[in-house]
């Protein structure tokens, strides 16, 4: 549905896209994911058409697009503020579109009453964006998109200004409307649990160039590298003294949930000192030192973890086989 | 430029545009401003200084200035006596009657230039009111002691307070008063925290102020040519004099040295600006609360000096309207009148000698409100869409006029357009009706600029570039899209601009002919005139600038001043 065959983007001198190329399939969501200034939107932008390419070819549903202007692309795109016109009610947001194409007064009515249904906001439809609630607009602002029967969306972080509990819901309702209508869905996000959880693949991006591209669960059981490694979820770095003690020869990387508390008398087992606790509800966090280095475990609040104290010295076994080993050691 | 180029060929007729902006910044800009250089440098065709050396010989010209300067030094230390006296009754001490006070002080923003001097050489002047009370009391008054450096002092000190009921109510309103109680917990007294703690946060805005009273005071004109008398000159009516006594190369020169005075004083206060104020800090700032005077005297002394204030700024307003619904007989020989009429009313709207210079004026702010907008949107949509040295140095070239004042602007013109022109296709604009507006133009422009810049920048570029993605063109965007969204701000500069032109002098007094004679100087020949029937004009042309005024300022307010874009 989308390819970017070898697409690089400067600004000036400065590349802020590396040559990058990439199939997104019909239907699929896919999200861009990355720390704040890496490029994800940029990327986002350049499919919409803000952003000239440098190098490279764009094709959306085989067509190049590369020279075409934003407006000739086909290509809807959900802000992360929405970009509602606050001067237009809901239906002439929705309907701006379909009146740029010239269609007729009873298609657009038609259409707009259609979208407003599927999206679940037509009792707004006379409301101004202002008299809306956050996840409203979002709903507006993918109808708008939705009721030109675009078959590709961009997200652009559109979930950054809910409240974490309405964020939840909108993620799944993003994920429902697109499995229901079948829209490619690209979508743009620093919060690996929002990608995590609603993606189909996708590719993470760091400082302009690919990491990874890849399941949620690919790149959280098998990171490529050690930044998708700490990016997507956490990783203990292993220091010179447990990557001796443990034989491993490299940048060894560890998850918390893989290190667990063992009886004294456990084989293998290695010492360490409780520095502190995080008790979060369902899990807990314990932040312990062995032999001098730093190592953080997280496992389901027990008892016998969330009554840990500082200071206390326990006993730890790790999971060998998860140790996730990137280069060899300088 | 190669993104210009790229630009004009997606749009011809962005190109076209172009041109005819470039045309007008031409004609009407740079032209100008050349013929005044080229007059006080080299009147004949030959460089030299002579006309300097003329101005630093007369008598007059040296006197002009020197009064000048006089009236700025004290107009700034009496306008700041008056302005913080006021800011300080209305936003730091309980005293009673405060919105009588605030609406007593606001009355500077409507009643202003022209209008103002009238009124207040209505109620001073040789006929005033007051004058006669006075001399009914103390016989050997003269009748022009109203007049000279005193009389502008004096009605600088309560007509230039605006500013500081605008910006330096706002400023201490931003005061942070657990800055205050904080100072007072670590032991400072109220004087004390006053004098350490909000003081030093009101400063730089003090000095803005004072830096605009300055501007104002440096070329303020109307105000002299009414209330000063016939031997009293500032500079700005010097220019004129020297103008119409044919002498271009000295008007041009003096008008170059007080064009100078001025962009000296707007860079230092856009120094002052730059080095910013305290604002911030608090996340949930405490607003100021107004203290009690503590000693029972000084109470009374405060609320005594506070309506004393106010009553010298209401009674030539009152005095005005009163007078407006007089019969023209009643002027000059009642202090208040006895019967009232709408006589004059129907006299300024039914005969045309009294309501051609309201149409007039009306007409040519219109004119020059049509034009500037439409040349400011384009300059500004421009400077947004394509960025870049040509798009800054347009823009910047019709910001220049903020900094000149008036009546180098006005020279500019009539040394120009005083003969066939290339520039306008041969045409001689002197003496015609559209250089007056063509000036109103030229100075409101930088105005709508500002305001249009401001707006576009507060837009969020996404809204464009949603309608883009919905498939809009880029002209379907500005009417659909952008336009709605800056159209209060376009109505309110609009707003704010029909009201300083409806008694716009400076630049009138200047280009104004048979053809054109606007509102300001039908008031300033009837504040000339011993004609009773012209005075009661006046009262009623004051009266409906006024309204006006009082009309577009509480819109303003209503809705909200650069508050454009609906919130989200």
């Amino acid at each position: 549905m989308i390819s970017l065959d070898n697409v690089s983007i400067r600004y000036g001198a400065i590349e802020v896209v590396k040559p990058l190329s990439l199939e997104i399939a019909s239907g699929e969501f896919f999200t861009l994911l990355g720390p704040s200034g890496c490029g994800k939107t940029t990327i986002l932008r350049a499919i919409a058409g803000f952003v000239p390419v440098a190098e490279g070819r764009i094709l959306i549903a085989d067509r190049d697009v590369t020279d075409l202007p934003a407006e000739k692309r086909d290509v809807g795109i959900v802000f992360q503020n929405y970009a509602l016109f606050p001067h237009m009610t809901v239906r002439e947001n929705v309907a701006f579109g379909l009146r740029v194409a010239r269609r007729s007064k009873a298609q657009i009515a038609a259409d707009v009453d259609k979208i407003l249904d599927v999206t679940g906001i037509a009792a707004h439809g006379d409301k101004k964006p202002a008299a809306l609630s956050g996840g409203q607009q979002q709903r507006v602002a993918i109808a708008r998109s939705l009721v030109m029967g675009t078959r590709v969306l961009l997200f652009d972080e559109p979930l950054s200004n809910l409240d974490a509990k309405i964020r939840d819901d909108m993620r799944r309702e993003i994920k429902a409307l697109q499995r229901e209508l079948g829209f490619t869905a690209v979508f743009v996000t620093h919060d690996q649990e929002e990608a995590l959880s609603m993606s189909d693949r996708l590719l993470v991006f760091n400082a302009g160039q690919v990491e990874q591209i890849g399941t949620a669960r690919q790149l959280y059981e098998s990171p490529a590298t050690p930044f998708v490694c700490q990016f997507v979820g956490s990783a203990n770095l292993l220091g010179p003294v447990l990557s001796a003690r443990l034989g491993v020869n490299g940048q060894g990387y560890l998850r918390p949930e893989h290190i667990r508390i063992v009886p004294n008398d456990a084989p293998d087992a290695l010492d360490a000192q409780v520095e502190d606790v995080d008790y979060v509800g369902p899990l807990t966090r314990v932040y312990l030192r062995v032999a001098g280095e730093a190592i953080q475990l997280q496992a389901f609040s027990s008892a016998a973890i969330a009554d840990l104290a500082p200071g206390q010295s326990v006993s730890l076994q790790i999971d060998r086989d998860r140790i996730n080993l990137f280069g060899v050691a300088a | 430029m190669r993104a210009h180029l790229q630009d004009f060929r997606r749009s011809p007729v962005q190109a076209v545009l172009f041109l005819v902006v470039l045309w007008l910044a031409a004609s009407f800009i740079y032209g100008p401003i050349w013929s005044v250089l080229r007059f006080a440098f080299a009147p004949e065709g030959k460089p030299g200084l002579g006309a300097a050396a003329e101005l630093a010989a007369s008598r007059r010209v040296i006197t002009a200035i020197w009064n000048t300067l006089v009236v700025t030094g004290l107009s700034i230390i009496t306008v700041n006596v008056v302005g913080l006296f006021q800011v300080a009754v209305l936003e730091y001490l309980k005293v009673p009657g405060r919105g009588f006070l605030r609406f007593a002080y606001s009355t500077p923003l409507i009643f202003v230039s022209v209008a103002a001097a009238t009124g207040y050489g209505f109620v001073y002047g040789p006929t005033g009111a007051l004058t006669r009370i006075i001399q009914s009391i103390y016989p050997a008054l003269p009748n022009d002691w109203f007049s000279g450096t005193f009389a502008v002092v004096f009605a600088h000190s309560f007509l230039l307070t605006s500013f500081h009921f605008l910006f330096l109510r706002a400023a201490i309103r931003r005061v942070d008063y657990a800055t205050v109680e904080a100072a007072r917990s670590l032991g400072a007294s109220n004087m004390r925290a006053f004098l350490q703690v909000v003081l030093p946060v009101l400063l730089p805005t003090i000095f803005a102020t004072t830096l605009l009273v300055t501007y104002k005071s440096l070329g303020s004109f109307s105000i002299p040519a009414v209330l000063g008398g016939q031997r009293f000159d500032m500079v700005s009516e010097l220019i004129l004099t020297l103008n119409s006594l044919r002498r271009p190369d000295m008007a041009a020169m003096l008008s170059i040295g007080l064009g100078a005075a001025v962009i000296l004083c707007i860079v230092a206060m856009q120094y002052i600006e730059r080095r910013g104020s305290f604002i911030g800090g608090a996340k949930t700032p405490v607003p100021i609360e107004r203290v009690r005077i503590a000693s029972p005297p000084m109470r009374t002394l405060v609320t005594g000096l506070a309506y004393l204030v106010a009553l010298i700024q209401l009674v030539p307003i009152v005095l005005v309207v009163l007078f407006s619904f007089a019969p023209a007989r009643s002027i000059g020989t009642e202090v208040l009148p006895s019967t009232l009429t709408l006589k004059n009313y129907v006299t300024v709207f039914s005969q045309d000698t009294a309501f051609v210079p309201l149409r007039n004026s009306i007409l040519m702010a219109l004119a020059a409100i049509a034009a500037g907008i439409l040349i400011s949107l384009f300059v500004v949509a421009m400077a947004q869409r394509v960025k870049g040295a040509v798009s800054n140095a347009l823009d910047l070239t019709f910001m220049i006029p903020w900094i000149l004042p008036a009546p180098f602007v006005a020279i500019g013109l009539i040394l120009t357009y005083d003969e066939p022109s290339q520039l306008v296709f041969g045409a001689t604009l002197l003496g015609g009706f559209w250089i007056l507006p063509i000036g109103y133009a030229i100075v409101a422009i930088p105005m709508m600029i500002r305001f249009l810049r401001a707006a576009f920048l507060s837009l969020d570029p996404a809204l464009n570039e949603a309608a883009q993605s919905l498939g809009a063109p880029a002209y379907y965007r500005f009417f659909r899209v952008t336009l709605p969204i800056v159209l209060p701000v376009i109505v309110l500069v609009s707003g704010m601009t029909l009201n300083s032109l409806m008694s716009e002098y400076s630049m009138s007094a200047f280009l104004f002919n048979v053809n054109n004679k606007p509102l300001s100087i039908a008031l300033f020949e009837g504040a000339r005139s011993t004609n009773p029937e012209l005075a009661a004009i006046n009262m009623v042309y004051i009266v409906l600038i006024m309204a006006f005024s009082l009309l577009t300022i509480t819109l303003a307010d209503r809705y909200g001043l650069g508050n454009g874009q609906e919130k989200r």
